[in-house]
């Protein structure tokens, strides 16, 4: 009731009689508990902004409920609950040192209450005032906070561990929060506005210790949905490392090194899972050496007789292949590696899982490798993998088919590293690639088959088996040359045409994932694609109108700018189809948001595609685009401000398909483009709009940087003119600074298309 | 912090969607670079005064 009514100001006096409820000394255990936790529900539900000036009263209720001289635990517990719930209110509370000091002693000594409830509470507490004043800390750090932090991490109680790790991962997510911060601003010659106080490093050495003494309180048959301080320890340790590099290596090999060949098993697992953790953060070249020194082990330790050692171990091997490639991929350790991945993908499913996960990073790796090694751009005709890829593929083929492969996500595994594989194989791999695909087509084939016979418990493996294949179909056609995708081309149309018939077919991953299957096959065959689109038509319409499912209809404005770019003038008959759904479409307010930005980049796509048979479209598409390019947003939400710029940057690619799309092939001016002139004032000043946002991103610069240098190459010198504007020349300086070369040519490419447009004779 | 503990790298469904439409946006720019003559002239080692 109060989170209905004090916004709107219907019950002020509320938050008074809270506070004379926890104050008076007539007030009854029960009734101070009762307030306490209203209070607490309060604070957890309503907008920040509604009790700022009641903030305060209530902070004065709960910390007399927090106090030393409190003797009942369950009122102490319920105002150390509203304490956690009210503290992003506190900020001005926070800004003053004595109020601050105020608090943080009550909490400090609140983590000291022989009640564990209120104790745990109190460390949530901790944790979150961490987070969110980790500038006022400093005071507070070296006389309490780290000693009851480290002190929580070494209880038996569970609960209270649990929360002293966390203190200190949170204290690793800020503070590499403020690295990037730091780093950004030295990049712009600036101070940054905070500023680390290195509080993890500090801690590290004292750290190290405890959280391996933790890694190695395993339990043999935990629940995988179980948090439990073993495993905070590891993701500890792993944040640790990330935020104090090169620092942490010496103090966790030591460990590695005294337990991997321990007798007990608890003590090899903690070895491995730290060593694993440290793998992202220090210098790769100083991490090399104990790579190559503790990878013989782990290779052995394949085989250990604990199933969570080989699952750390599994885990461990998976991040080397990702994070220190290099360490691995030489004459020495590869052969010997292979093998046993290749063995030890008969390993229950989440060892297994790992290991496909491995391969999936080798794959990846071995083919930079192979690329960083060749003269010119192009495929390499043979790399390291090359003369175990067709038994790591059929392999991986074999274990995406296993009986328990709906365990540990080993199928999604198991289809991913197949992907990668395909993705990343070397000409000499071309067989295999040819034999994969037969494989697909004869699983897709197999699988529509039994679609009438899916038992509903089933249905959710059965959907998500039809959309790996789909996105591996789409894995092997960008890799196969043209000539043998029209080859088939034929039954893998037929395919996902009856797919997409299917009557049973709910699931809209599955449409999505068979639009996208669509889309490359239109990219590979390009206007070999015409054959098809009488039959397939009628599957796009039902995507483009299917705004229930919104990645499905995402999937299907997509396809059709492929399809645009395939097809060229002959998606003409289709248009009026299109472009009546793409409106419908726009002009929906429950169409999800992310669609609307890309139908406008589509409206470019479809111009370019159609040329001067655009011209029908035009006066909508403009009144369109003029609407959508006066959008305003709530630039205090995040989300919104990124809509913001992905529906801009969708105006600006369609202005600039149908500017290009209308063109002469000489640049001259042409009636077409002469309709299109009265717009040209609205999109240099929407140019200057997305120019004066701080929030514009990098792609946007290059596609309004694109977009000036075309209207300056078609309208020539009358339109080169209005470039002087600052904020134009702003975003062109901004552009020709950018590290992405895209951008940066674009940007060098518009500013001389303005200085030819003013004189044409340079 | 669950999801961190023995997190894998990879792609997701999710992920392989959202690469799709990157390459649907790259491609849209490469056509009509293309079409603007960009690749006559490399930019790569022009440098902002």
């Amino acid at each position: 009731i109060a989170c209905t009514e004090i916004p709107v100001q219907s019950w002020p006096d509320l938050i008074p009689h809270l506070l004379s409820n926890v104050t008076s000394l007539g007030s009854t255990e029960a009734l101070r508990e009762a307030t306490l936790e209203a209070i607490g529900y309060i604070c957890q539900d309503i907008e920040p902004e509604h009790l700022q000036s009641q903030c305060n009263e209530m902070l004065t209720a709960i910390v007399q409920g927090m106090r030393v001289e409190e003797e009942s635990f369950r009122v102490k517990l319920a105002a150390t609950t509203a304490l956690l719930n009210s503290l992003e209110f506190t900020k001005a509370n926070f800004e003053k040192e004595a109020e601050r000091h105020y608090i943080m002693q009550v909490v400090c000594e609140a983590t000291q209450c022989k009640d564990m409830q209120v104790e745990v509470a109190a460390l949530q507490c901790l944790v979150k005032i961490m987070s969110l004043y980790y500038q006022y800390m400093e005071a507070y750090m070296g006389p309490a906070l780290f000693a009851i932090t480290v002190e929580a991490m070494k209880s038996q109680n569970d609960e209270v561990a649990l929360q002293g790790i966390e203190f200190w991962s949170n204290v690793c997510d800020e503070e590499m929060d403020l690295a990037i911060e730091a780093s950004e601003a030295q990049e712009q010659g600036r101070v940054p506005e905070h500023s680390s106080q290195f509080y993890a490093k500090g801690a590290l050495a004292y750290l190290v210790p405890i959280l391996t003494t933790l890694l190695a309180k395993q339990e043999e048959f935990d629940d995988e949905d179980d948090w439990i301080p073993c495993k905070a320890a590891g993701v500890c340790l792993m944040l640790l490392a990330n935020c104090c590099e090169n620092d942490i290596i010496h103090l966790v090999l030591p460990f590695v090194n005294a337990h991997i060949n321990s007798e007990e098993w608890r003590l090899r697992d903690a070895a491995v899972m730290s060593f694993g953790s440290i793998l992202e953060g220090p210098d790769p070249d100083c991490l090399k050496p104990a790579v190559t020194e503790v990878t013989n082990p782990l290779i052995g330790l394949l085989r250990d007789e604990s199933v969570v050692v080989r699952d750390t171990v599994a885990w461990t091997l998976g991040r080397i292949c990702e994070l220190l490639p290099e360490a691995i991929l030489n004459d020495k350790i590869f052969p010997q590696l292979l093998e046993a991945l290749v063995v030890s993908l008969d390993a229950e499913p989440r060892v297994a899982a790992n290991i496909c996960w491995a391969f999936s990073s080798l794959a990846e790796s071995a083919y930079e490798t192979a690329l960083r090694g060749m003269p010119e751009e192009g495929e390499p005709t043979s790399y390291c993998l090359s003369s175990s890829f067709e038994v790591i593929t059929k392999k991986l083929v074999t274990t995406a088919d296993r009986s328990d492969a709906h365990q540990a996500n080993l199928r999604n595994a198991a289809y991913e590293a197949l992907m990668e594989l395909m993705k990343n194989s070397a000409q000499d791999c071309y067989p295999v690639i040819q034999g994969v695909t037969k494989i697909v087509l004869e699983r897709i084939k197999v699988i529509l088959q039994m679609e009438s016979h899916v038992h509903s418990s089933e249905r959710i493996q059965y959907n998500d088996l039809q959309s790996l294949l789909c996105a591996t179909l789409q894995s092997v056609l960008r890799k196969m040359k043209l000539e043998d995708v029209k080859a088939i081309s034929d039954e893998v149309m037929m395919l996902l045409l009856q797919m997409f018939n299917s009557g049973n077919m709910k699931s809209g991953g599955v449409r999505e994932d068979a639009l996208l299957a669509v889309g490359t096959l239109v990219e590979v065959l390009g206007v070999e694609f015409l054959k098809y689109v009488e039959v397939f038509k009628v599957h796009l319409f039902c995507g483009l109108d299917n705004i229930m499912e919104y990645q499905v209809c995402l999937a299907a404005v997509g396809l059709v700018g492929d399809m645009c770019r395939a097809l060229n003038t002959h998606i003409a008959p289709l248009c009026d189809d299109i472009m009546q759904r793409l409106m419908t479409n726009l002009r929906n307010e429950h169409v999800h948001r992310t669609v609307k930005p890309q139908i406008l980049s589509v409206f470019g796509d479809i111009a370019l595609a159609i040329g001067p048979a655009f011209m029908k479209y035009l006066p909508l598409v403009m009144e369109t685009l003029q609407q959508a390019s006066q959008t305003k947003v709530d630039k205090t939400d995040y989300d919104m401000i990124d809509c913001l710029n992905e529906l801009r940057e969708g105006c600006v690619e369609a202005y600039t398909g149908i500017i290009q799309g209308l063109k002469s092939e000489d640049d001259s001016l042409n009636p077409e483009l002469e309709s299109l002139f009265a717009h040209v004032s609205f999109i240099i000043a929407f140019i200057e709009e997305i120019a004066g946002d701080e929030d514009h991103t990098d792609g946007i610069v290059g596609a309004c940087a694109g977009l000036i240098g075309d209207l300056c190459s078609i309208f020539k010198n009358p339109v080169a003119d209005l470039m002087d504007r600052p904020l134009v020349q702003e975003i062109l300086t901004e552009g020709r600074r950018s590290k992405n070369s895209k951008t940066k040519s674009l940007a060098f490419w518009a500013s001389k298309a303005i200085r030819k447009a003013k004189n044409p004779q340079q | 912090r669950l999801s961190q503990f023995k997190q894998r790298g990879g792609q997701s469904s999710e992920d392989r969607r959202l690469n799709k439409l990157d390459a649907q946006k790259k491609n849209r720019l490469d056509y009509v670079n293309k079409a603007r003559c960009l690749a006559e002239e490399d930019w790569s080692n022009y440098e902002e005064n």
